[in-house]
């Protein structure tokens, strides 16, 4: 049986595409004919993925699967849509637009039709979410409860702990013995990164005078970037506060070894692939209450609700500096991890495909 | 609501926000509402207020241009038995050629045409839902006005 994955597009590094080269691994390892599809293919990856103008004739034959993955408005939809193989939707979230409309017109709009049009991606024979959160998004948008399941990101654990530290970055990060705060992701407004500069400003002006900000991610809203930035300089942080923008997965790791705390702000995501990588690296997480990120979380972590600027910045302080409570956090957090380790994912894999009878398919063949 | 949540069944909840507490005595806050970018200054938009009815009748219109905006070529297909794989295999070889140089790159064309076409529509649809936005908190307030000035005029009497 052949099994196709569709996809807008895919770079090396990004949490999606890594998701959808780990299921092309196991669904070749389970027997299956497996090939990927995308429209925009970076070039460091292009030999594994076909280009998507050969998916067209494939999605006539009856016994294949299509297996879409959504995370953005794309005119490849439309070959989901029409498809008359069998057909999976996963859903990797679409932030909502009006976070980005007075920042982004495009990006907004792109959002904006997004989330409409997945409303219209109903007919199929099994929608996926990353986690419960998108699951049931998808549920809102009129998907049939019954023909939905979770199936979480794969992770590349093996490629995390085979990364060699950035030992420059390392001693930079390490001279001053100050207190690493850490946050990971694109500057995007949904991120709030503003509450975490002002939170950060408390804590460094009223708890701790040796600490230091890394907001690690690319910077491509350039609008809000700049303003992040011009906060940075307004409350007098700027040699206090680094915006190294996209990182390679050697800084990335060296980032999550090196710092102290990792605080998100984000009033939106749909998993949140940084806090699992703190999990990973040991690092204690202190986040808001937000869409999934409780879900990710489980009872680890310690969460917040609003700032509450000097009860936040106590509380990360107390993080930092108790070493039983950051022990019993950390620990708390390890044991979370474990239902987002490879093998976890894999299992929820194959029930989903259970569900639909593909597996069975296999078996019979 | 609480400012921290703490849901590790292992951790003393209270002792830790008792020592949160007894650690803020004393420490002041900057007004953050006057420090910064103005655009950075406002919380968060709110999600319910904004995601409501702010769609046109024209939505699924636009999704529907904007996904099919993309030309195919067709694929060549016939009937014929035994000889159809042969008539498929040469009509593809006889327009190889034009086909290659010449049509796709037309398809390319119109495709990129009708991309930026449904975009500018969009982009229009936008605009024309801010405008009527505009337009009907103007109305609400001529009609606050409109109260004030007849209860005015009412008390004056």
């Amino acid at each position: 049986m052949r099994i196709h994955q569709l996809v807008p597009s895919m770079s090396p590094g990004d949490a999606t595409s890594n998701h959808i080269l780990e299921i092309d691994k196991r669904l070749t390892e389970w027997g299956f004919e497996s090939h990927i599809f995308a429209h925009g293919i970076n070039h460091k990856i292009e030999k594994k993925i076909r280009p998507l103008v050969e998916i067209r004739p494939l999605l006539k034959q009856k016994n294949d699967l299509l297996i879409y993955h959504y995370n953005i408005f794309h005119f490849s939809a439309h070959l989901f849509q029409t498809a008359q193989c069998r057909r999976i939707l996963i859903y990797h979230n679409i932030t909502p637009a009006h976070f980005y409309s007075e920042w982004d017109k495009s990006n907004a709009n792109n959002c904006r039709l997004g989330r409409f049009l997945l409303q219209r991606l109903q007919q199929c024979d099994l929608a996926i979410g990353d986690s419960d959160f998108n699951r049931q998004e998808l549920v809102e948008a009129g998907f049939d409860v019954g023909k939905t399941a979770v199936v979480p990101i794969f992770l590349p654990v093996d490629e995390w702990n085979a990364l060699p530290i950035d030992t420059t970055l390392q001693k930079k990060m390490r001279k001053s013995k100050s207190t690493n705060w850490l946050t990971v992701g694109r500057l995007a407004p949904n991120k709030a990164l503003e509450e975490i500069i002002r939170l950060f400003h408390v804590y460094k002006n009223q708890i701790n005078s040796d600490a230091h900000l890394y907001l690690v991610g690319s910077q491509t809203i350039k609008t809000y970037s700049q303003e992040i930035k011009n906060l940075v300089n307004s409350l007098d942080l700027s040699s206090s506060v680094t915006l190294p923008g996209r990182v390679s997965n050697s800084q990335l790791k060296t980032y999550y070894q090196n710092s102290d705390l990792f605080i998100s702000a984000s009033y939106h995501e749909g998993f949140c692939v940084p806090l699992i990588e703190s999990m990973f690296f040991g690092l204690p997480i202190f986040a808001r209450n937000a869409s999934a990120i409780p879900e990710t979380l489980g009872h680890s972590g310690i969460l917040f609700n609003q700032f509450g600027y000097l009860e936040a910045a106590e509380m990360a302080h107390l993080m930092i500096t108790d070493a039983a409570l950051r022990q019993q956090i950390i620990s708390t957090q390890k044991q979370r991890l474990q239902a987002f380790l490879p093998d976890a994912a894999e299992a929820r894999l194959r029930e989903a495909l259970q569900q639909i009878n593909v597996l069975s398919t296999l078996e019979n063949t | 609501m609480n400012i921290i949540e703490i849901k590790d069944p292992k951790l003393n909840k209270t002792d830790i926000l008792n020592q949160i507490a007894a650690q803020m005595d004393g420490k002041v806050v900057p007004d953050f509402a006057t420090i910064g970018p103005e655009k950075l200054r406002h919380a968060v938009p709110n999600r319910v207020s904004l995601e409501q009815g702010n769609e046109s009748s024209n939505h699924e219109a636009f999704i529907d241009l904007m996904i099919s905006h993309q030309l195919e070529e067709p694929a060549f297909t016939s009937e014929a038995p035994i000889i159809g794989p042969w008539i498929v295999r040469l009509r593809q070889v006889w327009n190889w050629m034009s086909t290659k140089w010449y049509v796709l790159p037309i398809i390319k064309q119109q495709s990129d045409v009708n991309g930026q076409i449904a975009v500018l529509l969009l982009e229009m649809e936008t605009w024309m839902n801010e405008r009527n936005q505009t337009i009907a908190n103007l109305e609400e307030k001529v009609n606050r006005l409109e109260s004030i000035i007849t209860a005015n005029q009412l008390s004056e009497k």
